[in-house]
């Protein structure tokens, strides 16, 4: 993970994924958020999520990262850090 | 399971603690690993002991030496990872085959009577305990895959054949047992790991010989055989099964709490689970974790990238029957798994299609729907279950 945080227009596009994925939508994207606490965040709907942020960004993540995600946070820091590579 | 009646174990339990206190520049890991010989040599014998570290050694060199050849960026480096994971699992598959005292072992023995037959099967019996062969798939995943370093002889050892997670797991992840080395302790309340300590090996002990042999011995006496001949059999097999195996898993919890050895949760209130799925992320979860990191994540993630994610709910039928045909081969070599195996995986996809259409229709979130799941939910659930139990009753033990 890194440091870097996402910029305002981004983390709307991201919110925006999962708005509709989880057909949620006032799902507020706060760091500590968790698959827990979100209904229907899956094993299954994580993959979803991961492809859906990847064809949106156009980045690419490996199974490692994926496996290793624990929350919205450090979602969000790798993702920034993809962006900013 | 006879362990536990076992004093000798306690006593080394103890023993390994007492060791494990005296600190010293060593790493963690490579602690573990030395005083878990020690340990399974009082307790299984010296002989298997070292033939044991030998399997180990054996391991440790061909993964080493290959991975001097096969530098990170170098594409062959996956098909050695893969080619070693395949004669671990031929092994493994071989083994479960049950081959001692079969015709298959008496023709190579006509053939080749130079061959010892109980050598050749002894060492195929280390890869019996299902949870090494598990346990060297994950290693092997990290160290090729994720490019995890690899443990010297001795960690991997610990790593491998922990004496307290020997017999029925849980199923420990290399990762985390890497990063042990890693771990501090000096802000963690004593009283409160005490208490988590206690708890875990008592409450363990409670299930195992008080809940679970109770129920043996009031339904079937206490030296029959647990015959399954109708359904409340099967719901007494299963209710005996969790208190078994999650006494079982809670006990080596607590040892490796004591001794900070990585010893995951294995079970969480399986019996009030909603659906089938939610079932197998509370009954034996580490094996769970396992299939998760390892094989639905790595085949979801790459297939539905190649067909795209408009096919994913297609994908993941083949996802979940490839995971739960080979939950299903890592229990026994038979028909009657591989079938329970893919009516799992074919069950929790339908599930999760009717998940993914009530939540686009936001019937998910209905009152009726949340008040009325908590309730009919563990009644579909435990229903499966018995009706699973009974389908592999006889395959069971």
């Amino acid at each position: 993970m890194t440091d870097a945080s996402l910029d305002n227009d981004s983390l709307e596009k991201l919110t925006g994924i999962f708005h509709v994925l989880f057909n949620a939508p006032d799902l507020e994207l706060s760091d500590d958020l968790t698959a827990k606490d979100v209904p229907g965040w899956d094993s299954f709907n994580h993959v979803n999520l991961i492809i859906n942020i990847e064809e949106e960004f156009g980045v690419r993540f490996s199974n490692d990262e994926v496996g290793k995600l624990q929350n919205v946070g450090n979602l969000k820091s790798l993702l920034a850090g993809k962006l900013t590579a | 399971m006879t362990f536990f009646i076992n004093p000798a174990f306690w006593i080394v339990a103890v023993v390994v603690y007492i060791l494990l206190s005296i600190e010293t520049s060593h790493k963690a890991s490579l602690r573990f690993g030395f005083i878990n010989l020690f340990a399974l040599n009082v307790l299984l014998g010296w002989k298997i002991a070292l033939a044991a570290l030998l399997a180990v050694a054996l391991f440790w060199a061909t993964i080493s030496f290959t991975l001097k050849y096969c530098n990170p960026q170098n594409r062959n480096r996956s098909l050695a990872g893969f080619s070693i994971l395949t004669i671990v699992t031929v092994l493994f598959l071989f083994h479960k085959m049950n081959l001692q005292g079969s015709d298959w072992i008496k023709t190579i023995q006509a053939i080749a009577p130079w061959m010892r037959a109980d050598l050749f099967l002894t060492f195929l019996a280390g890869l019996s305990f299902s949870y090494i062969f598990v346990r060297c798939a994950d290693a092997l995943h990290c160290v090729f895959w994720k490019n995890c370093p690899l443990m010297n002889p001795l960690s991997l050892f610990g790593y491998l054949l922990p004496f307290h997670m020997l017999l029925s797991g849980p199923v420990n992840a290399y990762e985390e047992h890497l990063a042990m080395d890693q771990t501090t302790s000096e802000n963690e309340p004593m009283l409160d790991r005490v208490l988590l300590i206690l708890n875990a090996i008592t409450t363990g002990l409670f299930y195992k010989f008080v809940v679970a042999e109770s129920l043996r011995i009031y339904f079937y006496g206490s030296n029959s055989e647990m015959i399954v001949s109708g359904w409340s059999d099967s719901a007494i097999l299963a209710v005996y099964i969790f208190f078994d195996f999650a006494g079982y898993s809670r006990v080596a919890r607590g040892l490796g709490l004591l001794y900070r050895v990585p010893t995951p949760e294995n079970f969480s209130a399986p019996f009030l689970a909603v659906s089938v799925t939610d079932f197998w992320t509370r009954w034996h979860m580490s094996m769970g974790q396992f299939v998760r990191r390892n094989l639905f994540t790595p085949i979801q993630l790459n297939l539905v990238r190649a067909v795209g994610i408009k096919n994913a709910g297609w994908v993941s039928l083949a996802t979940m029957v490839v995971s739960f045909g080979f939950v299903g081969l890592w229990h026994r070599i038979s028909l009657t798994w591989v079938l329970w195996g893919v009516a799992m995986g074919l069950l929790m996809t339908i599930e999760k299609h009717i998940q993914t259409f009530a939540m686009r229709k936001g019937w998910s979130r209905s009152p009726w729907v949340q008040n009325t799941l908590p309730w009919i939910g563990p009644i579909y659930a435990n229903a499966v279950l018995i009706a699973s139990v009974r389908f592999v009753a006889e395959e069971i033990f």
